[in-house]
């Protein structure tokens, strides 16, 4: 089994070759404030999206945090017209990919579809222990879990290359996507 | 349908010479060179990911419709509906009925061929319902009433200054030629739509037969957002997509984005499995997969069933030589470029679409060496050539069939039979000798002679020229003199068959000689400027 330091290292090569920022790995225990201080910063003063509840964030504590920094979710009642205002998702991740520094985030009745895709920018919480090696292992382990109706497997801000071909960078989706990893000890 | 081509012209040969002499669509076309080793990086890079793709590719051919049944069991249990298409009109009127129960009028749609194929925004738009491309390159083509011109990148062959004309006409006011600008611009304008659909329409790359998963890839992440807010997905899905298993995606879906854009992964990737589920708050609460057939379950056990294999990468348009001077609306077709060129008149249901597309190939091999799944493509456009000689529809001939006994009419593969690229092309490592009869004929023997000297070479080049352009009644112009060489050097031989050629001569052309020769333009090469 590739030991999680290099899992993360490679991560970090492919996530930079998506033009996607990481942070971290920083300990669980400053996991919260990292991610209020970041999605602070990326909001600018604007509103924050967050799963209803989310495995990776509650039990790092950053789902209170975002209550603190006034964060909204599905449980408000114009759930899409508050998603197409936010000025950042932030969601957890809890099955990622090494080789393309890939995040698989899972729908469920606490997992919106919208959170990480509607919101200008894409803010994702990773532990290091839910990265897998590569594409291969990652479809495994999708499939051991069940589908879910909705798997959206984000590598990288919204892009297109339908002008000329140059890349440019937010035509429907996140304009950037910040993945802070937390270090973790258990693997999934 | 009718739509707008940037290129007119009534046959292929008129298009194509007015896609070489548009020095805007020439100059836009260049950026397709970015695109140009994407395939040869599949190849070196991970040549047992294609092999097994290749592999995975064929596993549903021997049985397409089993297969398509048990990836319809597996879409019901997941609890979409499922519908089968014969005909394109089925389509439309499928999903036609499907917005008119649910009282959509607002249609948002992720890219896709097979709704291309069937002309589903026209259709639906006769029946009063709006469908807006969210796709930034099918929303330009939607707004100029054009067809994609290249199966991945769809206005490629527009540059930033026109598209930032055309939108301007859109938006009311001059938008600058700036590709920021520009997305930024449509992100406002398509988010209105996005939030406004109530029913989300997509196609799909692969539809899984065992977990009755959709799997869609773009980069923009539009068909997340197609499948978001709507209340109804429709899915419009060619039966040939179809894949055993979801683990088949870890080799099949790096082939397919580095073939299309060099990428290792597509920044978004939509894995739908089943509608929106007790308890979630948004998603469609209707799951719909058309199966569209069209044709192509009639390929299936024919000379022309690897074709079936196709992933829609467009690596075989990146490096055709041919698409990469005259552009998609050359062929006036849904598809394009070599995979085009096959694909259309094998899914005519007459015969008669696309019939002179199988001609516009030099042979030169580029396409099947480019295929990721390694379609013999130059194989199947010398059958299709040979196939098109008599009318009606190609695919369901006893001539194409694979059993075909000897002696029937069919074409003999330029190889052997060899399926993997590269070997059904004459190149010098691998070509045997042509042999004309059991021993060389006389004729041949001199024309031999004649050849092996490079004087006997040049005087019959001069002799051929002549004799040509005596049949034809006229020279094309000078090679050198850039657009005019485009116009019109070529005439049928149909016109001027002589000496009972006719049945040889009914689908060729007749290329016009240049004035002067490459022989001459050599020596004459520091003049010229070469």
């Amino acid at each position: 089994m590739t030991p999680i330091s290099e899992l993360v290292a490679e991560f970090r090569v492919a996530a930079a070759a998506h033009s996607m920022t990481v942070h971290g790995p920083v300990t669980p225990a400053a996991a919260p404030r990292t991610v209020a201080d970041l999605t602070r910063d990326r909001a600018a003063g604007g509103t924050v999206a967050r799963p209803i509840a989310d495995p990776v964030l509650d039990e790092l504590g950053v789902t209170a945090a975002l209550g603190d920094l006034g964060a909204f979710s599905a449980r408000v009642s114009d759930w899409f017209d508050a998603l197409a205002q936010a000025a950042v998702g932030v969601t957890g991740v809890d099955l990622a990919i090494a080789e393309t520094a890939t995040l698989i985030i899972r729908t469920d009745s606490d997992r919106p579809r919208g959170t990480h895709i509607v919101p200008t920018r894409h803010v994702a919480v990773l532990p290091v222990g839910a990265i897998v090696a590569d594409l291969g292992e990652a479809l495994a382990a999708v499939q051991r879990s069940g589908m879910p109706s909705n798997l959206s497997w984000v590598s990288g801000p919204s892009r297109t290359a339908d002008l000329e071909m140059r890349p440019t960078i937010g035509v429907h989706g996140p304009i950037s996507v910040d993945v802070i990893l937390v270090d973790t000890e258990t693997r999934r | 349908m009718s739509h707008g081509l940037v290129t007119p012209g009534t046959t292929i040969g008129e298009r194509a010479a007015a896609a070489i002499a548009d020095p805007g669509l020439q100059r836009a076309l260049r950026n397709l060179d970015t695109r140009r080793y994407t395939a040869r990086a599949v190849a070196d890079g991970m040549p047992e990911r294609k092999d097994r793709a290749a592999a995975i590719r064929r596993e549903t051919l021997g049985d397409l419709e089993g297969w398509v049944k048990r990836a319809s069991t597996a879409l019901s249990g997941a609890g979409a509906q499922v519908h089968r298409a014969a005909t394109p009109d089925d389509v439309n009127r499928i999903v036609i009925g499907i917005a008119q129960r649910a009282g959509a009028t607002r249609v948002i749609k992720s890219k896709s061929m097979a709704t291309e194929e069937v002309d589903l925004v026209e259709a639906l738009g006769a029946a009063g319902i709006r469908a807006i491309e969210t796709d930034l390159g099918e929303y330009i083509v939607q707004v100029a009433d054009e067809r994609p011109s290249h199966m991945i990148t769809p206005a490629i062959h527009k540059t930033v200054d026109q598209i930032a004309e055309l939108l301007s006409r859109v938006s009311g006011e001059a938008l600058p030629a700036d590709h920021e600008a520009i997305t930024e611009w449509a992100r406002a304008r398509l988010r209105e739509e996005f939030l406004l659909g109530d029913l989300g329409v997509t196609g799909a790359n692969f539809v899984t037969a065992d977990t009755g998963t959709i799997v869609i890839v773009t980069n923009e992440g539009n068909a997340d957002l197609c499948t978001l807010i709507p209340r109804v997905h429709i899915a419009v899905v060619p039966v040939e997509k179809v894949i055993p298993r979801l683990s088949d995606l870890a080799d099949l879906l790096p082939v397919l984005t580095r073939s299309a854009t060099g990428q290792d992964i597509s920044n978004y990737l939509t894995m739908v499995t089943g509608p929106r589920r007790a308890g979630e708050v948004d998603g469609p609460e209707e799951l719909h997969v058309v199966f569209l057939d069209h044709g192509r379950l009639a390929l299936v056990g024919t000379e022309y069933e690897d074709m079936l294999a196709c992933i829609r990468c467009g690596a075989c348009l990146n490096v055709c030589p041919v698409f990469r001077r005259i552009s998609g609306h050359a062929y006036d077709a849904v598809y394009t470029g070599p995979m085009g060129k096959i694909l259309t008149p094998l899914l005519s249901a007459t015969g008669e679409e696309g019939r002179e597309l199988p001609a516009a190939s030099t042979l030169c091999g580029a396409c099947a060496e480019a295929c990721p799944v390694e379609i013999p493509l130059v194989d199947l456009l010398v059958r299709l050539r040979a196939d098109l000689r008599t009318s009606g529809p190609v695919g369901q001939r006893a001539s194409a069939r694979r059993s075909t006994a000897p002696g029937e009419l069919n074409v003999t593969p330029i190889s052997s039979g060899g399926r993997r690229p590269g070997e059904g092309m004459a190149t010098a490592a691998n070509a045997t000798p042509l042999q004309f009869g059991r021993r060389r004929s006389r004729p041949w023997s001199y024309w031999a002679a004649v050849w092996s000297t490079p004087r006997g070479y040049r005087v019959s080049a001069r002799v051929t020229a002549r004799a040509a352009s005596l049949i034809a009644g006229r020279r094309a112009p000078d090679a050198g003199s850039g657009a005019a060489a485009g116009r019109a050097a070529a005439v049928r031989w149909s016109s001027r068959a002589w000496f009972g050629t006719r049945g040889w001569s009914a689908s060729r052309d007749l290329p016009l000689p240049s004035v002067r020769g490459f022989r001459d333009r050599w020596r004459n090469r520091k003049a010229e400027g070469w």
